[in-house]
């Protein structure tokens, strides 16, 4: 492939996870950073998209490899997992999977580029991976040594996920560009077809995709930002959906209000109120309730009037425990992040800044639920348990997923054995403390 | 222990059903108490229910370990 005046042959790219990866807790329990949506793709996505002819290799924590090569929908262009030597031949381009990757800033310039100390891409040519390659054990290594041999080229205006509200922060934003950026390419509906929907804005903002379903009676809002219906999707009558949004494919918004800035990934079902929050997918959050400012992962059911808070009644600035500290978020609004598989009973209510682990069943009995609830427990009139054990919520989750005629795999499986064990030692002592205050 | 290091952590140790003996200095009350803002505020309640003293918000915020907060609490009666 041809890419400006600086590369011609076939393009490689490798994409890392570096040791703030698990800064993302619950959401990179289960998935790469790189597999995190912002916008309407995953991060990694983005990457692959604008180069897609590159080859691509992968570079993540080792126990997420199996199942996320298994899960992802690009497996056809990955070439290596965890692999150093696949940097041995060619030049590559070499991006933080934490990097909101924005084409405006690459050059294909032998250089290291950093954002205060975090290297946000490298591009390196094939003799200096050689010679760096002969002295490193792995990729940080690798990198680190790069910075010297080719010097660095400072990127403040980079965009680095930190922390999981920082997907947050800057979905509306990428939601404008992306839905921008994938206008012309998508096959979209004639709006002028559609029964009764009311736009108030530009209706050349609002794309609708080919073989989306709009019902009667439906109101989109694009003077804030554009709106993507994507494929398959379908809007029930009575919703607002407000801009800039994305509704993903073959999901459907069953009533209520999807305001700003919201991205709801594939097949989710979504009704009440919901703001400002990332829907990974397959997620379902029926009914009344408000979800704002949160991320919330994957095979999630919010049972009716699950609401989750995003501001504090002082107004200071929320506090989220990453990693069993408390960090100081700097943002008047966080909500919650959910892992994968929790599911919650009717009432449930989160505080503000709450994160909630993987495989969770959390049943209400009145007041907000604990701030931060560790992977695999059950609270049941408020108090913390292992409940009935690993098997029963791996039966579980077979359960939801056969419902949208998906198996769960054996490495899978796995991956979810594995992180019970991994979270067993906070998980005994979360479960310790709470009990004894009677939670 | 002096009086005062004792009855604070007495009010800490059944504000969080821990034993008092449990209680280190060193220990976050966010990190390893697990305590919630609404959590402090009855910590903050409480303590000034067994000292007879007012204790601003702003002042307890700043106690971020047990043994902060004892330190703190002597300063506040003139002890130690």
């Amino acid at each position: 492939m041809v890419d400006g005046e600086f590369y011609i042959g076939i393009m490689k790219i490798s994409i890392f996870e570096d040791g703030f990866a698990e800064n993302l807790n619950p959401l990179t329990l289960t998935r790469p950073v790189f597999a995190l949506r912002c916008g309407v793709r995953l991060l990694y996505e983005k990457v692959l998209d604008r180069y897609q002819d590159a080859y691509v290799s992968l570079f993540m924590r080792d126990w997420l490899a199996e199942a996320f090569l298994e899960k992802t929908s690009h497996r056809g262009r990955i070439r290596a997992v965890n692999d150093l030597r696949w940097l041995r031949s060619d030049s590559h381009l070499i991006a933080n999977g934490r990097w909101l990757f924005d084409e405006n800033l690459v050059e294909f310039e032998e250089m290291v580029a950093v954002k205060d100390d975090t290297i946000v891409y490298a591009y390196l040519k094939e003799d200096t991976l050689n010679k760096g390659l002969k002295t490193s054990e792995n990729l940080a290594e690798l990198l680190d040594w790069a910075r010297e041999e080719v010097g660095v080229k400072r990127l403040d205006e980079a965009k680095v996920i930190n922390y999981p509200w920082d997907l947050i922060v800057w979905n509306g934003e990428e939601l404008r560009r992306e839905i921008l950026q994938l206008k012309d390419s998508l096959p979209k509906e004639d709006l002028g077809g559609l029964q009764s929907i009311s736009v108030v804005g530009e209706r050349e903002d609002l794309l609708i995709a080919k073989g989306a379903k709009i019902y009667p009676n439906v109101v989109f809002d694009t003077s804030s930002g554009p709106i993507l219906v994507d494929e398959g999707a379908k809007i029930l009558s009575f919703s607002i959906i407000q801009g800039p949004s994305y509704i993903g494919k073959d999901s459907w918004i069953v009533g209520g209000k999807i305001r700003e800035g919201t991205s709801i990934g594939p097949v989710c079902r979504v009704g009440g109120e919901v703001e400002e929050t990332i829907i990974h997918g397959y997620t379902n959050k029926y009914h009344a309730g408000f979800i704002g400012h949160s991320y919330i992962g994957e095979w999630v059911n919010l049972g009716a009037l699950t609401t989750t808070s995003d501001l504090k009644n002082d107004y200071s600035n929320v506090e989220v425990y990453i990693n069993g500290k408390l960090i100081n978020t700097g943002h008047l609004k966080v909500g919650s992040f959910i892992g994968d598989h929790t599911k919650t009973g009717i009432g449930a209510t989160f505080t503000t800044g709450s994160t909630v682990g993987v495989m969770c069943n959390l049943i209400p009995s009145g007041g907000p639920l604990p701030k931060y609830i560790p992977s695999f427990v059950w609270i049941y009139r408020g108090r913390m348990s292992k409940g009935l054990g690993l098997d029963p919520m791996l039966r579980t989750a077979r359960k939801v997923m056969m419902r949208r005629g998906i198996e769960m795999s054996e490495a899978e499986e796995r991956l979810y054995r594995y992180l019970y064990e991994k979270t067993r030692q906070e998980r005994e002592r979360l479960i310790k403390i709470y009990r004894r205050r009677g939670r | 222990m002096s009086d005062v290091e004792e009855r604070v952590k007495k009010i800490i140790a059944q504000q969080f059903g821990v034993d008092p003996g449990e209680l280190r200095e060193d220990m976050t009350f966010a990190e390893d108490l697990m305590a919630e803002s609404i959590d402090i505020v009855e910590l903050i309640a409480a303590l000034e229910e067994e000292f007879g003293v007012e204790i601003p918000e702003e002042e307890a915020q700043k106690n971020k370990t047990i043994g902060e907060a004892i330190e703190y609490m002597k300063k506040k009666l003139g002890v130690g």
